[in-house]
């Protein structure tokens, strides 16, 4: 009897775990699916969220740097980050260090895949229930979907800025093995492209609020605006309407137009900044220094901007480096310093023995508020850059250039306290669609004064307010002829918006490709006894750059190989 | 200290052997314990195979048995570091780490798939664990399971092969007491050392000339450094200053066994202490930053026979590990000894540390004044299992159960602390330093801890029925249900769940034939792949049974053997990867409160098919036993993996712009040869010896893999075709002799090239040197050949033993340490000897240069991958060397012992290979260290 209990009990034992066969049947609860995000109004948020994600990270997108690191205006004090590879004219299609092509399209994904889900979304739910919550998700939902066509729009224009045209993908694709997606993949055309985001502006701009409500400013301040969709529009346009798209004989549609009115596109151009203008919402902020240390506060002249939770990564990396944890980072090239004017407007000279000898005093304001230099105060001293100086070189990561970045960067930080402050990277700001504004028309009408019945404000006008700033009061440009204004708008773009990531563009677009491939500048500095100082401006670099294809970026090897080909690299590149 | 151990050894060693022979002489019956045994009889052996024993001449599947004898006599910290070289067709790839986390990886006959793992099913007393979960003094064998017939009871789990560790159990007889204690000192094997600061600042001033700049060190500054460390000119060896050159190691054993008929037991306890490798730990009061390990561990293993029929066991097992280390991790303490300028500033300043604000992390105060970690991480394991005899009712039927229970928590505290450096700001008219304070020396503090834990619960139940019918049907079969489930604090449990069986038949004992299937599940697959059917066969043909071979006499025992069969692996990565999945995905601030949002979206797209790799394995071989001394085994292997998954995103325009999933659409295959070879002989009473040779080769293809597709005249650079762990590199052609060799030359695409740079060859013949002119550097990831050579003699009381391995087939990539091999690169502060040793190229020694021309800015033509940079990976290592006296049994006797051995034991003594510089498992990594121990065993009566 005790062995048949023991038998029937191992025997029960055995079958009953057989019998288990949903053993191995996963929790069905720890994965979220896409009916459970869109059906959801705080994972619709957040999918949204994803996509705003992918949006340029502003400061240290290159390693340590950023884009103006490549242009005539920083230098990165590592000698190895990889933004050297765009000044040593080393990149190409299997290394790019702003290779943006996957990141857009991955976000360009987000958004078909947030249009798709969100759809056929109605709430129906609360349609009777709760009319207040009905209304307000539909609103809500009207708007993230302009919200997110505006940033479909923006990675498009990330896009055709560095690539020409690309493929336009609209909706979400499918792996499906029956599915054509994928099949003879091809780039549109440059002008297609540009068409498809501005239509993309124009409807976003159509479903989104005019501004962010007052009671909303402190959760959802940043979010996209009617603005923000309106200024994308009048910085694609003028990149359009510019040389680099328009070159006479192009026959290659994805690098540019090949036909077509140019004035007309200088006049859209203009039109898409005059929107911007006319919506009254923005005006300059009164300080240019406090624009870009807002921190946490807002500015009626930010349009659309990045915020950056509180850290001091990039004050410290950017810090001279006499001080706790300063790291130089980027140092500002004298070949920018330079082109600050004097304060009535001349151009600073070298070979003035006066200004030589005295080189940053009575410059134009905004040299003292975007750049350290030599003797200025800073964080409770004077920085010595002068040579074995407390900044100067011989040290390891002391500044190339004899410049410190002081844009964006707050003073009197003491790292060692943990000192941090919020940051902000503009992508949009009221100064630029003026200059857009003021480019556009000097180069639709060639006159600094014209106006008519579309446009009430003349190229000139526009300059000046820049220039007019409440703290930075320079001289207005007096320009009479369509080729000075001209020359003095690339001037004031490099002045006024130094730093922001613009230049690097701005030349492109400008074919300016021996700015691009500039030498680069800096001053030695030696102190003397008597607490003054010698400045003796010296070269720092030859930048690189070769002009028969870096205009455009290469599409990236691996695109092409991946498709076979279909997809076409730039010209010269291989 | 090591020294003096030696020296002390030596005089033991003199000694004693004259005080036996004195005692020998006066009493004429010594007796010598003859532990070989005969070979023949290695043949009735029960070896473990999966889920049950077999006698080891009906083995007809592939299987490579260690046992204890071999493995307790080495003096490792975890098991997989004493497996080197003597289990054939076994694979044991070496990692450096720091003190007790040398963890090895381990491969069966290779690797076999480009998918997530190669790592092959490890089970403790039929269970799976963690191999290093383990004291080595506890095992009673380590066994490899390696073809498919050996592995197909494990079924989806059994592609990587099998590796079965059995404990000791008890015997029936009177008690034993076994005591190890081993005490010993651990040793780097090889560190890397650096040019003194006088070199490195005029090789500093040639890079900087090389690359058109300005010279940093003036004639002044070189002649200070010329005198030598001092505050001014400081000269920082900080590999020197900050680590060791020996650290203590101990190993404690006490084990009891035996027991009667129906009760039989073993129990140990152990203890196992190593300190780590660094320097001035003891600055703080309070605390040390230096890693130790102790580690505590126990075991009992208990056979009861509950009643006539029941059998019951119950396994209880622990270890108690307490690490200490530095609050950094040791491999970023190594990394910045490596690194850290050593001239840039003073190690101390007037007792202060140094530092500039550029360099704030003083190595000293990275390692000693960071804080420090404490880690507890212990394990509990429970395995009961019962089984019943059905032998008055049912002859042959056995019905049991086996249940586990392990539990493993891991629990961590780290305190933290900042630390001030001063820097040289200025200098005084009395030529005193003017300093400034950099950032602040804080509290210690508690600053985070973490705690995990895992449980795993295995349950088995089974039918076995063995019976012999007419003295020649040898009838041997398995039915089993086996499911288990890791519950863990990281993710959703997982489970595995299958039902197995074996019939098992031979004939006469003569000829041999076996069936195995199983049915087995993972969760990790669409619910129509789930489950999966595992066959697999093997036959054997024992011809020394037969007639026609009695006449060679020669030959003792001679099986012909082999096996087919599928076999899955269901470690395939990502859990749940047939369902569409949403993850969080980037964040973004809103709001004047700059509030994060996170963001979520489309993870990895769902791959709704998918399944385990499955491998098909075919294998032959031979045992046999020549004139009773010499066992050969021998054989030959295919496997063939498919189902491997490759991503699609390797074929699709990232246009698509989601994250692409895998298909099973991958093949590899993989096949080789194995021969080991034992000889065992006793000469006489006073001297007997053994050697042991063992041999894998194998070499595996990429059959089928997705891949980017490539331009016709590169198509050298598919994978597909080559082996596993190629990589591709250029081929280097000697450096740029002067600017009219560039102009002359394809135009290298990597960045500005100056003469010294490294010139390459032009592939692919376009005219221009890019990544398309890579091609592979014959290589395998894990050696493709694994030699192991085993040695043993005893004369009269002495022993001494021996154990080599030497691995072939892998290379050496020194651009895996940039601080060694490419100074003043990225963050490189340092010059290594290894480059100090070396020609750089400059104008005047261009013909006889044999390195790069120096330089300080970004060279990304040089620092690349090419052949200029590898080196071949060949290894020998002597695993051990031991000599052993063993005192007389009469002696020991008078002390109350059955035994009473003394030995001197060296670890990872020498290392043979190409790179002398460094070791090559280590690198810029933690050292690996070699170990120096005296021991002593004593069994007592």
């Amino acid at each position: 009897m005790k062995k048949f209990t023991k038998f029937s009990l191992i025997f029960f034992v055995l079958l009953s775990f057989a019998a288990c066969k949903k053993f191995l049947n996963p929790d069905e609860f720890s994965i979220v699916s896409g009916k459970n995000v869109y059906t959801n109004l705080g994972l619709i948020t957040n999918a949204l969220t994803s996509a705003y994600a992918n949006l340029p990270a502003g400061y240290n997108d290159i390693g340590e740097s950023w884009l103006s690191g490549a242009a005539d205006e920083l230098e990165a004090v590592s000698p190895t980050g990889s933004i050297q590879y765009f000044n040593q004219g080393s990149w190409g299609s299997y290394n790019n260090p702003d290779d943006q092509f996957a990141r857009n399209y991955a976000g360009i994904r987000k958004v078909a895949d947030f249009l798709h889900g969100t759809d056929s979304l109605t709430w129906q739910s609360y349609q009777f229930s709760d009319p207040v919550e009905y209304t307000r998700r539909t609103n809500l939902t009207i708007q993230y979907r302009a919200e997110a066509r505006f940033l479909r729009a923006f990675f498009y224009a990330e896009l055709i800025k560095r690539y020409g045209g690309v493929p336009l993908i609209i909706s979400k694709l499918s792996i499906d093995a029956n599915s054509n997606d994928l099949v003879n993949l091809k780039r549109n055309s440059f002008e297609e492209c540009v068409n498809y985001i501005t239509s993309e502006c124009d409807a976003a701009a159509a479903g989104l609020p005019l501004r962010i409500a007052t009671t909303d400013i402190a959760s959802q301040d940043g979010r996209a605006t009617r603005g923000a969709a309106l200024a994308l529009k009048s910085r694609v346009l003028l990149y359009a309407a510019s040389d680099l798209f328009n070159q006479p004989g192009n026959t290659n549609a994805l690098i540019g137009y090949t036909a077509g009115d140019r004035q007309a596109r200088w006049i859209l151009a203009a039109k898409a900044s005059r929107d911007v203008m006319n919506l009254n919402v923005y005006t300059l902020n009164a300080s240019y220094r406090n624009l870009f240390i807002l921190g946490a506060g807002t500015s009626p002249e930010v349009i659309f901007g990045r915020r950056i939770a509180s850290s001091n990564v990039i004050d410290a990396l950017n810090y001279p480096i006499g001080y706790d944890q300063g790291k130089t980072g980027n140092c500002p090239v004298g070949n920018l310093v330079d082109d600050y004017e004097m304060l009535d407007g001349s151009v600073f000279n070298w070979n003035n023995p006066t200004q030589a000898a005295n080189p940053y005093s009575g410059r134009d304001p905004r040299l003292k508020a975007s750049i350290l230099t030599n003797n200025d105060s800073w964080n409770k001293r004077n920085v010595d850059i002068s040579t074995n100086g407390l900044d100067g070189l011989p040290k390891t990561r002391a500044t190339k250039t004899g410049y410190y970045l002081k844009k964006f960067i707050t003073d009197n930080l003491n790292f060692t306290n943990g000192d941090r402050v919020p940051h902000q990277w503009i992508f949009f700001r009221y100064a630029e669609v003026l200059l857009n504004y003021a480019e556009a028309m000097n180069e639709a009408y060639q006159s600094p004064t014209l106006k008519n019945i579309d446009f009430n404000v003349s190229a000139q006008e526009a300059i000046n307010l820049v220039r007019r700033r409440a703290d930075v009061l320079m001289p207005s440009n007096a320009s009479t002829t369509y080729s000075d204004l001209k020359l003095k708008l690339e001037h004031e773009r490099r002045i006024e918006l130094a730093f922001e990531g613009h230049r690097w563009w701005d030349l492109r677009r400008w074919m300016k490709g021996s700015l691009l491939g500039s030498t680069i500048t800096g001053v030695t500095i030696t102190a003397n006894t008597n607490s003054t100082f010698i400045y003796q401006p010296f070269n720092v670099e030859q930048r690189v750059f070769d002009a028969t294809k870096m205009y455009l970026y290469p599409i990236p090897q691996s695109e092409i190989n991946k498709t076979g080909g279909t997809i076409a690299q730039n010209p010269n590149w291989n | 200290m090591l020294k003096y151990i030696i020296l002390l050894c030596c005089l033991l060693m003199a000694i004693v052997p004259v005080y036996a022979q004195d005692l020998a002489d006066k009493k004429s019956d010594v007796k010598i314990v003859d532990t070989v045994l005969i070979l023949k009889n290695t043949q009735d052996r029960i070896v473990p195979i999966a889920y049950g024993l077999q006698k080891q001449r009906n083995i007809t599947s592939s299987i490579s048995t260690v046992y204890s004898d071999k493995l307790s006599n080495t003096s490792v910290m975890m098991l997989s570091n004493s497996l080197f070289g003597l289990l054939p067709g076994l694979v044991v790839k070496e990692n450096a780490g720091e003190v007790g986390f040398y963890s090895n990886d381990l491969y069966v006959r290779g690797q076999s798939t480009f998918g997530n793992s190669n790592a092959p099913l490890v089970l403790i007393d039929g269970f799976e664990r963690n191999i290093n979960d383990i004291t080595q003094d506890d095992i009673e064998s380590v066994s490899v399971l390696k073809d498919a017939a050996a592995t197909a009871m494990y079924g989806v789990r059994g592609a990587n092969g099998v590796i079965l560790i059995t404990s000791k159990r008890g015997k029936e007889g009177k008690m034993k007491i076994l005591a190890a204690l081993e005490t010993g000192l651990s040793t780097p094997t090889r560190m890397p050392s650096f040019v003194n600061s006088a070199t490195y600042a005029q090789m500093y001033n040639t890079a900087l000339s090389n690359d058109g700049l300005p010279l940093r060190y003036t004639s002044a500054d070189l002649q200070g450094y010329q005198a030598g460390n001092s505050i001014y000119y400081p000269d920082n060896e900080w590999e020197k200053i900050l680590i060791r050159k020996t650290s203590p190691y101990k190993d404690f054993n006490v084990s009891a066994s035996g027991g009667d008929k129906n009760t039989k037991y073993y129990a140990s306890l152990g203890y196992l202490g190593n300190q780590g490798i660094f320097n001035n730990t003891n600055f703080n009061d309070k605390y040390s930053t230096n890693s130790q390990l102790d580690k505590f561990n126990f075991r009992t293993n208990l056979d009861v026979k509950a009643f006539t029929n029941l059998d019951i066991r119950l396994d209880i097992s622990g270890q108690v590990n307490r690490r200490n280390l530095p609050r950094n991790s040791t491999t970023d303490i190594v990394n910045s000894l490596y690194q850290y300028p050593q001239n840039e500033f003073p190690e101390f300043i007037n007792g202060t540390l140094g530092g500039t604000s550029a360099f704030l992390q003083n190595p000293e105060g990275f390692l000693n004044r960071s804080g420090y970690r404490k880690l507890h991480d212990d394990y509990y394991q429970t395995g009961l299992s019962t089984q019943y005899n059905f032998q008055n009712t049912f002859k042959g039927l056995v019905a049991g159960a086996r249940f586990a229970y392990d539990n493993t928590n891991a629990i961590t505290e780290t305190y933290s602390r900042s630390f001030a450096v001063s820097e040289i700001t200025g200098i005084n008219p009395d030529q005193t330093p003017i300093l400034t304070v950099r950032g602040a020396d804080g509290q210690l503090s508690y600053t985070n801890g973490s705690n995990a834990q895992a449980r795993h619960t295995s349950f088995e139940g089974f039918f076995s029925y063995d019976r012999t019918f007419a003295n020649v049907h040898n009838l041997k079969t398995l039915l089993m249900y086996h499911q288990d489930r890791l519950i863990t604090d990281q993710s959703s449990p997982v489970n595995n769940q299958f039902y197995s069986g074996r019939l098992n038949y031979a004939y006469k004992n003569k000829y041999l034939a076996e069936v195995i299937l199983s049915y087995s599940g993972s969760e990790a697959f669409a619910p129509n792949k789930r489950f999966n059917l595992f066959p697999a066969t093997s036959l054997g043909w024992i011809l020394t049974e037969e007639k026609f071979m009695k006449k060679f006499t020669q030959v003792d025992f001679l099986k012909l053997r082999m096996s087919a069969g599928i076999v899955g692996n269901s470690m395939v990565g990502t859990r749940f990867a047939y369902r569409e999945q949403y993850s969080s995905n980037g964040s973004y601030n809103f709001g004047t409160n700059i509030q994060t949002n996170y963001g979520i979206a489309e993870a990895t797209l769902a791959n709704s098919n998918m399944g385990p790799e499955k491998a098909l394995k075919l294998d032959i071989g031979l045992d046999a036993i020549l004139f009773n001394s010499l066992s050969v085994n021998a054989g030959y292997f295919f496997q063939r993996r498919y189902n491997i998954l490759t991503s699609l995103g390797n074929v699709t325009s990232s246009v698509f712009g989601a994250p692409l999933p895998s298909v099973n659409a991958g093949v590899v295959n993989n096949q080789g040869v194995e021969l080991a070879l034992n000889y065992k002989k006793t000469i006489n009473k006073s001297f007997s010896g053994e050697l042991g040779f063992n041999l894998l080769y194998y070499t595996n293809k990429i059959k089928q893999i997705n891949e980017q597709p490539l331009p016709a005249n590169s198509a050298y650079q598919y994978q597909q075709g080559g082996n596993l762990g190629q990589v591709l590199g250029l081929k280097a052609m000697g450096f740029f002799k002067d600017q009219q060799d560039i102009n002359n030359s394809p135009i290298q695409q990597f960045g500005p090239v100056k003469p010294g740079d490294i010139k390459y060859a032009d592939t692919n013949h376009d005219g221009v040197i890019n990544d398309l002119d890579r091609t592979y550097l014959n290589g395998y990831a894990v050696p493709n050949v694994d030699l192991g050579f085993t040695a043993g003699f005893r004369y009269k009381s002495f022993d001494v033993s021996g154990i080599l391995n030497a691995q072939l087939g892998t290379n050496i990539y020194l651009g895996d340490a940039p601080s060694l091999f490419w100074p003043l690169s990225n963050s490189n502060y340092r010059i290594s000897d290894y480059v100090g040793a070396k020609t750089p190229w400059t104008v005047q020694n261009a013909v006889t240069a044999n390195y790069p021309r120096l330089t300080t800015l970004q060279n990304d033509n040089n620092y690349r991958r090419s052949d200029f940079w590898t080196v071949n990976g060949k290894l020998l290592r002597i695993r051990k060397l031991e000599i052993g006296y063993t005192l007389p049994e009469f002696l020991s006797s008078k002390i109350a012992m059955s035994s009473f051995r003394l030995y001197v034991r060296g670890m990872n003594m020498f290392t043979f290979n190409k790179l002398g510089f460094v070791d090559p498992v280590a690198l810029d990594n933690n050292p690996l260290m070699k170990l120096y121990t005296l021991g002593l065993t004593a069994n007592f009566k």
